[in-house]
């Protein structure tokens, strides 16, 4: 070999190795904050490439993969791991699409035999370390006749993510012991929406329940990383009777886990007394160890409980104010709590009353509606699918908020705020943007927003991937009031009127790049998110198809 | 001599190649913790966001209203339902309403005054109901920060 060829091997190789090193998004929210943020540049975090975006690969090629993609894709080790509501996981070659293996493999799927816990694999995997062994963990019911009768008891599997081997499967988290509708004697427990979260030596998981028929007691259950057995030392309930399920991905960071909680009241027709523990429609923290509860922010009292779940996980925000765990309740009221304290930072739109807790002798409108994503977090700015000041204006024609169909409550499902978590409340709104091909008033119109560099990438019922700027990084497409009833219509001052009734003139951002899926299928479920790696963006459909998009 | 000088060539271009590699695939995406610059003012503010149907117009000097319903009912009478919001920090007035009303408080807080004897006033707090007259003008004072939403309903006897 002459010395030129040999300087261009050397060059090229190093290059190669260097191309090697990619950014991946191990967990649901992209880590154990929660926080869906693609920290690290690349093509995806730069406003000139993102308009070049556009489908690299679809899976399966043909057909499809026969159930919905209820969770979101994750990445790690150059694969991209998923499972489906079919009750299988799958390992895909994150660079050609090409299955690597499958989880069980012929079979059976991970499907219960009742209405409880025939759900499959609803919510993403998590990347782990067991015994020196790269893993993958996620949750879904055990087939197994020996367990509960095969009616869908839950248990966290881990793999090998090379191989598909298991490493172990854990003990029962979550029961199913009987098909009865509204039975209270049996017990109808899921882990459907809950994304394991690997915290030191234990991954933790939430339990609730299938449509409140009826509502199960919330549970946080932890097991042992590296043998998947239970650890008794842990234990958390949300209530002394029934209610609190945790309906979300726990999120964790050096101080403790943290989770949200649907209602209390629901069941028994509303007529029950508040049970003597309730942690229901709450933001929790816990001791990691033990599960006992350090701090619980409850804004809304147990008789205004219509059923606004706080199904939104929580995301932790390491803020240039402090520590904050921030999440929308099903009402669509946003919140920052103070992460070592539980109190109160914020709340959107303000209230005014002190905590930010609405006084029991408010009005109902805290009902059943769908503000069920969690946000991203970019520096100190959340990125959230959120009602805003719409919340605190009669619906038409009916006037609770909490009714479901009411206009004022249900214009926001199309729609992102971003909000600044470290300013004063009257510059809390950061812009707002209705989210194009995504449908008004359609409670599961938008996914989860994920985050890189300020582009935030979200999908929608409408088969759309929307990539959008921060005005930071490109001047917006106009400006909106907050307050959406205040627009030229109201009169040619309506910027004026806007600011004087204590509203903001914020930016609507551009939108970069809406490709449209080749499926054309919905792809905004409440797990659904844009997994954001180094120089590819996935994403899984209700249809059944995972796509890579890219933009070379 | 030449080989030494071609290695030493081979390391600095793989030095330079390796620090420009560790430094783009170790940056951090661009990050914000600053609040956006205020918008412009006046006519350089083009709106870009939605218009839905019932959106509020100003009524009097500084009062935002709107008609969500209104329909003749028995009797020759008719039935309107209006919301108002009233500023923050200010005292607004409204002028007679067409019939006997009740007002169901939605969001905010602020002093109801009915008629021009009312000096005092009565503080109505969300989910708070209150019957008015017909006819009477009706001055709102919001002390708060917030804006004060109420929901009207009108029963005019024609």
């Amino acid at each position: 070999m002459t010395k030129r060829p040999m300087f261009f091997v050397v060059v090229l190789t190093a290059f190669g190795l260097l191309s090697g090193c990619e950014r991946d998004w191990p967990s649901f929210r992209y880590n154990e904050h929660r926080s869906g943020h693609q920290e690290w540049a690349g093509p995806l975090s730069d406003p000139g490439d993102v308009s070049k975006l556009k489908v690299e690969w679809t899976w399966p090629s043909t057909g499809s993969e026969g159930g919905q993609f209820k969770a979101s894709p994750v990445v790690f080790e150059h694969r991209v791991f998923i499972g489906s509501s079919s009750g299988f996981f799958y390992a895909l070659d994150a660079k050609t699409g090409n299955k690597l293996w499958q989880y069980p493999d012929p079979g059976p799927a991970l499907l219960g035999t009742c209405a409880f816990g025939n759900y499959g694999i609803q919510s993403s995997g998590t990347r782990a370390r067991i015994h020196d062994e790269e893993a993958v963990i996620f949750g879904a019911p055990d087939p197994s006749a020996s367990v509960d009768g095969g009616l869908g008891s839950g248990r966290l599997y881990a793999l090998n993510a090379h191989t598909g081997k298991v490493i172990w499967i854990s003990d029962v988290v979550s029961h199913v012991t009987g098909c009865t509708f509204g039975s209270t004697t049996e017990l109808h427990e899921r882990i459907a929406y809950s994304s394991p979260l690997v915290r030191d030596d234990k991954v933790y998981v939430g339990v609730h329940d299938y449509g409140d028929d009826p509502i199960q007691n919330g549970k946080v259950i932890a097991v042992e990383l590296q043998s998947g057995h239970i650890d008794p030392a842990f234990t958390y309930v949300s209530t002394s009777t029934r209610g609190g399920g945790v309906w979300n991905s726990p999120a964790a960071d050096e101080k403790g886990v943290y989770f949200t909680t649907g209602n209390t009241r629901n069941w028994n027709g509303g007529s029950q007394p508040e049970p003597a523990v309730n942690n229901g429609l709450s933001m929790v923290r816990v001791n990691p160890h033990t599960g006992a509860v350090d701090w619980k922010f409850q804004p809304v009292p147990y008789n205004l409980d219509d059923d606004p779940d706080w199904s939104a996980g929580a995301a932790v925000m390491h803020s240039t104010c402090g520590d904050l765990v921030e999440s929308v309740q099903k009402d669509g009221w946003t919140y920052a709590v103070n992460a070592s304290t539980g109190s109160c930072r914020w709340q959107y739109p303000p209230t005014n009353e002190p905590s930010c807790a609405f006084p029991p002798s408010g009005p109902h409108v805290h009902g059943d509606d769908d503000y069920k994503r969690p946000g991203a977090t970019w520096g100190d700015v959340l990125i959230i699918n959120a009602g805003g000041w719409g919340l605190t204006v009669p619906g038409v024609p009916s006037g609770a908020c909490g009714l479901e169909g009411t206009n004022a409550c249900t214009a926001g499902y199309a729609r992102l705020h971003a909000f600044n978590s470290c300013t004063p409340d009257p510059q809390r709104a950061r812009w707002i943007l209705d989210v194009p091909d995504a449908t008004p008033g359609n409670g599961y119109a938008i996914g989860a927003p994920t985050v890189t560099g300020g582009i935030v990438y979200v999908t929608t019922d409408q088969g759309h991937v929307v990539a959008i700027a921060d005005p930071a990084l490109r001047p917006p497409a106009g400006f909106q009031c907050t307050d959406e009833f205040i627009n030229p219509s109201t009169g040619p001052l309506w910027p004026l009127l806007c600011t004087a009734f204590g509203f903001q003139l914020v930016p609507t951002p551009q939108v970069l790049a809406n490709v449209t899926l080749p499926d054309g299928a919905d792809a905004a479920g409440l797990r659904n998110e844009p997994a954001i790696t180094h120089d590819r963006l996935f994403v899984g459909t209700q249809a059944g198809h995972v796509y890579a998009l890219s933009t070379h | 001599m030449r080989h030494w000088a071609l290695l030493v060539v081979i390391l600095v271009v793989l030095a330079g190649i390796g620090w420009f590699g560790y430094s783009y695939y170790n940056r951090q995406a661009f990050l914000s913790n600053n609040p956006l610059p205020p918008p412009p003012q006046g006519a350089a503010i083009t709106f870009a966001g939605p218009i839905p149907v019932n959106s509020f117009h100003v009524e009097g000097d500084n009062v935002l209203a709107r008609t969500v319903f209104e329909t003749d009912a028995p009797s020759n009478s008719h039935v309107e339902i209006r919301d108002y919001m009233f500023p923050p920090n200010a005292k607004s007035k409204l002028s007679g309403l067409p019939g006997a009303a009740v007002l169901d408080v939605y969001s905010g807080e602020g002093t109801l005054s009915v008629g021009e004897q009312d000096a005092v006033g009565e503080r109505l707090l969300p989910a708070a109901l209150k019957s008015l007259p017909a006819g009477q003008s009706l001055v709102i004072d919001n002390k708060g920060a917030l804006p004060f939403v109420v929901r009207v309903y009108v029963f005019e006897a024609k």
